[in-house]
């Protein structure tokens, strides 16, 4: 068997395991024993898939360069998530009240949820892009709501309504595509192989690719949390339980631009390679940008603003591959994902503290809670953009290129937005941090497990700021270059 | 015994009109799976009946028949039914629009759908029926306009069920054939997505008759 197959299969194993593991404690440590399994199949896969494409059943999986460095990303945020989610369940395992059916229904939809993540990205069929796509959905979908309260059914409806119908419109996109490349495929050419696709598309049509190409971007766009499309985001982030949390904002989004991203160079070589569909990514960039500036201003839940960044950040990504820093685009999803997870860990920690997630409501930040606390502080300063961060690196990439590629005006409008949210996102952190501590809250200690999982991504993040790893350089020249870029 | 996909097509955009001007539920899921009934029906007047009778892809075929049947036409109307009736919501309340102007909405969205075909599209190859993509666009159309303006959840779930139906039809109609593991995977997601909507519809209702579904920002939380 190769290891390409072992990679979707080890999770679904997992996955039917913990369906009928009787412990709530087992199931927990499934989760992590289970990751770290999965990250190491994927740690060996990984350096071969940059040097060159392995492929397995034929060629309808596929894991090249672009898809391997998003694998990494991958993994790392969910075997951190995996052992979050086991500091975080711990208690509630313990004295029961999370219970055999809820563990049960956490553990196979996180493994369904990994499953389903690592098929979009190892996919070399599009057909099997976006049925793994809504798969992530379901899987997600059940996370959201593993509560089963009124709020968090509530956010769940949302989610699944909206991504389903977006999705929806990505299914007629690929059929559209497919129908196009099929004229013009011969012998053993097949119209929904990625492969294939990029070998016939100057032969497509521009017209009808241009067509399938804007249902794509809508659809996947939606589940991407692209602006105008991200009315479902905040809801199903904030319900989310945290470890959730982290993946959906950290990962998922990542795996949806990912598949937009995937047809970019399709479309590219059907239009002649004018930076249509580049182009076409600017705006919707900008928007998420400006639209994540306004809702994060009038927020006070700590995770709906966590939710609002992640639509900037996302739009920040879409920008920078609009503006022709393909690199630096991608560079900018590693510290995005791993960032905003560490934020997420810290939001949960001190939301299990304070009994609550309202930033008016909670103070003294750095004395009642302290490593959660300048955890989530690090973490926002990053997530803002602040040097040494690798986010401001990726950032400043980001402007570098656009100025470059002469999109003055669109590198302009993002460092405003960028600033805005700078200061409208600071400031109720920076409340909390200052306001005094609320009379009666005892100081939390943090548990042992907390120290690494919050201090060595934040240890990472300012190490890349500062120091760009060889190896790490390389694989982002060949992800990029599986992309091209703008012209 | 010969199946005409003109009939067909024009069979599905019927149905469109029908779930436009009923405000009955059960009437709705009902259209539903007979839409879900000639969609199966379909590939076998387009490729022609005699794709059973020999070929290499007789397996492929009769598999997808089997499947959109046994999925679209028998399992998610049942989920449906059965959420409604734990729902106890058996009518559309209080309509957006009357019933009347709801069907002229949908007329006016089949018109469109003929409209965009004709003058926005390239002619349809010769042999392919004129009817495939207007009747899945306006398919498509009516699904959204469900979805959007529905004013309970088992309306927008329909929507959304209508609303692939339309995609299916369009992808039929330039594809030709979908590759096998691509078709089954689909309509597993799309069973499992109608499912979950509809216990979280009828958790919905057990809850809080009222509030449920109805997208009222939820309050600021707590530990989670």
């Amino acid at each position: 068997m190769s290891l390409l197959l072992a990679l979707l299969l080890v999770p679904v194993g997992c996955m039917l395991v913990a369906a009928v593991l009787p412990s709530p404690r087992a199931i927990l440590a499934l989760c992590v024993a289970g990751a770290v399994a999965v990250a190491g199949i994927a740690a060996v896969l990984i350096p071969s898939a940059l040097e060159a494409p392995v492929f397995a059943i034929g060629r309808q999986l596929m894991l090249d360069a672009l898809s391997a460095y998003n694998l990494a990303i991958v993994m790392f945020v969910f075997l951190f998530s995996s052992v979050y989610a086991l500091r975080y369940f711990g208690p509630a395992a313990r004295d029961g009240s999370f219970g055999r059916g809820k563990a049960r229904r956490f553990g196979a939809s996180w493994f369904g949820f990994l499953a389903s993540m690592i098929l979009v990205l190892v996919s070399n069929n599009v057909g099997l892009l976006w049925v793994a796509m809504e798969t992530t959905t379901l899987a997600s979908a059940l996370l959201v709501c593993l509560e089963f309260d009124q709020p968090s059914v509530r956010a769940s409806w949302t989610y699944l309504m909206i991504c389903s119908v977006g999705i929806a419109l990505a299914l007629l996109g690929t059929f559209l595509l497919c129908g196009e490349a099929r004229n013009v495929t011969t012998g053993s050419e097949s119209p929904f192989l990625w492969t294939d696709l990029s070998h016939v598309a100057s032969r497509m049509r521009p017209g009808g690719v241009k067509l399938a190409f804007l249902f794509l971007l809508v659809g996947y766009g939606t589940k991407a949390g692209l602006a105008p499309m991200h009315t479902w985001l905040p809801d199903a982030h904030s319900q989310a339980p945290t470890p959730v949390s982290a993946v959906l904002s950290g990962v998922l989004l990542n795996c949806a631009l990912y598949s937009i991203s995937r047809f970019l160079p399709v479309v590219e070589g059907a239009t002649g390679g004018d930076g249509w569909a580049f182009r076409l990514l600017v705006p919707f960039g900008l928007v998420s940008i400006v639209v994540a500036a306004a809702f994060i201003a009038h927020e006070h839940d700590l995770k709906r603003l966590l939710a609002y960044c992640s639509v900037e950040h996302i739009g920040i990504i879409a920008l920078g591959l609009g503006l022709g820093g393909t690199t630096a685009a991608l560079f900018h999803t590693l510290n995005h994902s791993i960032s905003k997870m560490v934020a997420f860990f810290c939001v949960g920690n001190l939301a299990r503290d304070h009994g609550t997630r309202d930033t008016r409501a909670i103070g003294g930040l750095l004395k009642t809670s302290r490593l959660a606390g300048a955890g989530l502080l690090v973490a926002i300063f990053a997530l803002v953009g602040m040097p040494p961060s690798s986010v401001f690196m990726s950032e400043l990439w980001i402007a570098r290129d656009g100025i470059a590629g002469g999109h003055l005006p669109a590198v302009v409008a993002f460092l405003l937005g960028v600033g805005v949210i700078f200061i409208v996102l600071l400031r109720p952190i920076l409340g909390m941090a200052w306001a005094p501590a609320i009379a009666g809250r005892a100081t939390v200690r943090a548990r042992a497990l907390d120290w690494p999982l919050i201090v060595l991504p934040l240890v990472l993040l300012g190490v890349l700021g500062l120091w760009m790893p060889e190896g790490l350089q390389d694989a982002l020249t060949r992800a990029a270059a599986v992309l091209g870029g703008a012209p | 015994m010969s199946l005409n996909a003109d009939l067909l097509l024009l069979l599905v955009i019927g149905i469109d009109l029908f779930i436009g001007s009923t405000g009955r539920l059960g009437a709705r899921i009902r259209a539903c799976a007979l839409q879900g009934l000639v969609l199966a029906a379909l590939p076998l007047a387009i490729q022609g009946t005699g794709v059973l009778t020999g070929g290499e892809r007789v397996l492929h075929t009769v598999l997808a028949v089997l499947a959109t049947l046994l999925l679209k036409a028998v399992a998610i109307p049942y989920f449906l039914m059965r959420a409604m009736r734990q729902s106890g919501v058996q009518r559309e309340a209080e309509p957006e629009h009357s019933l009347h102007l709801s069907l002229l909405l949908c007329a006016v969205l089949v018109g469109l759908s003929f409209w965009i075909s004709a003058v926005m599209l390239p002619p349809p190859e010769a042999g392919s029926s004129p009817l495939g993509v207007p009747a899945g666009l306006a398919t498509l159309l009516v699904g959204l306009y469900l979805t959007v303006g529905g004013r309970t959840e088992l309306t927008q779930v329909i929507g959304y069920l209508v609303l692939e139906n339309g995609v299916f039809v369009i992808g039929q109609r330039v594809l030709g054939e979908f590759p096998l593991v691509v078709e089954l995977g689909v309509l597993l997601d799309v069973l499992v997505a109608v499912m979950l909507m509809a216990v979280l519809v009828a958790f919905g209702h057990r809850q809080d008759p009222s509030a449920a579904g109805n997208g009222a920002a939820t309050p600021v939380g707590g530990a989670r």
